[in-house]
């Protein structure tokens, strides 16, 4: 336990080495998205772990560093997946950019291991996928119940649902730290 | 320029979210991703190798999926399988038969078989060939393998058979091989039989029968059937012989109507005298 508190101490002392930290977790999350997500998908609908990560840097560290860093990571994402070039990094843009509306200064912990964490992601979700879906499917060419039930419900919902994940251990860790 | 400045600093997160969301509307509206494509074809390569490293990872969904599509496909396969020996089977037939009907010099008529009736050992079929194709009571009927039967019934459009299979038939008949003559009967079983063969003919299984000229009702030299069994019957002077029809009955759908009746002629004196013979002795 001395150890992670060591580690989150040097974490947020040294700002450089933790958005080196988020690049990495972010590129293995872009592979786990591509590569493993479709393992758990349900009826073809999956989580997006990058959204969920997106969200987290916004409430972390503020409007502005997750808006650079949604549209950094919606990019990288674009690239790694067959999807339009700028499809995702405009959605991840304005999710992060809302999200980040819910940051409180000196209050990770409240942001981060609580409900309102569900809450924000669930938000950032359904403001992504209605972008996402909207650009990408063009409702046009679906029923509006496949629409708004499958495409953006149910893919908002389960995002929502695995955010619970990095929300228990945020609770978890932020509790053994203070 | 201070104030400018200023309104920058102030407004930072909606000037770079206006400016991020002009990039990437550009991007996907102008960006040329074939200019991406060598780097994507890299990080798509990455990926896949990634991918395949974690392909042994069995998904249930996807493979619940795959079988109900693989199952599906399964069926459909069959059916065309199905449908496709059937075609080969049909094509089969009809050339052969194309064949027989090319060196054969009796005028035929190609007829499907379109029903079949069984009553009480009585074996009939139903052709789709009648009255308006020339089609008359007493024609034979026969396949590129043999005697199928003779037309017992017309109508306009369709004709009643009565296949040799049937408990009244009586085929005058001859072994080809040695010219003996017989009578060809029906036993109920899959075989017909021929009886009354003195001992003294030389007949052996394997021998070829065929309809003989002394019948009125078939057309001489029509293959029927082949011996598979010849018997004695204790102290009789006569030998049984099992004769296997060379028509596959039970798998017959097209056929050969020969549009030929018995001799008029003959049949008018042969009547007369069967009148004659009545009236003398009496129906027995």
């Amino acid at each position: 336990m001395q150890r992670m508190i060591l580690e989150q101490s040097v974490l947020t002392a040294n700002p450089q080495l933790r958005y080196v930290v988020y690049a990495i977790i972010a590129l293995l999350l872009t592979i786990i998205n591509v590569v493993v997500i479709q393992l758990i998908a349900v009826a073809g609908v999956t989580p997006n772990l990058l959204l969920i990560m997106c969200v987290t840097i916004a409430l972390i560290e503020g409007q502005f560093t997750g808006l650079l860093f949604g549209w950094c990571v919606g990019m990288v994402f674009d690239i790694a997946s067959t999807d339009d070039i700028g499809l995702n990094a405009l959605a991840m843009t304005v999710s992060s950019f809302i999200a980040g509306y819910f940051y409180l200064e000196g209050k990770t912990a409240k942001s981060l291991g609580t409900t309102r964490y569900l809450l924000v992601v669930a938000l950032a979700s359904l403001i992504y996928f209605t972008i996402y879906f909207l650009l990408f499917i063009r409702p046009v060419n679906s029923t509006v119940y496949d629409f708004l039930i499958k495409n953006i419900a149910a893919s908002t919902l389960y995002t929502s649902v695995f955010s619970i994940l990095p929300m228990l251990w945020f609770s978890r860790n932020m509790d053994r730290s203070s | 320029m201070q104030r400018l400045f200023e309104f920058i600093v102030r407004f930072k997160e909606y000037i770079t979210l206006v400016l991020l969301i002009i990039m990437s509307f550009s991007f996907m509206t102008f960006g040329n991703v074939a200019k991406l494509g060598g780097f994507r074809a890299l990080v798509i390569g990455t990926i896949g190798t990634v991918q395949s490293a974690f392909s042994w990872i069995p998904n249930p969904i996807a493979l619940q999926s795959e079988n109900s599509a693989m199952r599906d496909l399964n069926v459909q396969l069959s059916n065309e399988v199905v449908k496709m020996r059937r075609s080969v089977i049909e094509n089969d037939k009809l050339r052969s038969m194309l064949d027989y009907k090319k060196s054969e010099y009796l005028p035929l008529l190609t007829a499907e078989v379109i029903g079949k009736t069984s009553t009480e050992a009585r074996n009939y079929f139903t052709l789709n060939k009648g009255e308006a194709d020339g089609v008359q009571d007493g024609m034979n009927v026969i396949t590129d393998a043999g005697l199928v039967g003779i037309v017992i019934s017309t109508s306009k459009h369709f004709c009643l058979v009565q296949i040799i299979i049937n408990r009244d038939s009586r085929i005058s008949s001859r072994i080809e091989r040695t010219r003996s003559e017989g009578v060809l009967t029906w036993d109920g079983t899959e075989y017909l039989q021929m009886r009354n063969i003195p001992k003294s003919y030389d007949v052996q299984a394997g021998d070829n029968i065929l309809s003989s000229e002394l019948s009125n009702k078939y057309v001489k030299d029509i293959p029927i059937g082949t011996i598979i069994e010849v018997t004695s019957d204790g102290n009789s002077l006569f030998r049984k012989l099992k004769v296997k029809p060379h028509v596959n009955f039970s798998s017959l759908e097209h056929v050969f109507i020969i549009l030929q009746t018995p001799n008029p002629e003959r049949m008018k004196l042969e009547q007369e005298l069967m009148k004659r013979i009545e009236k003398k002795f009496g129906r027995q």
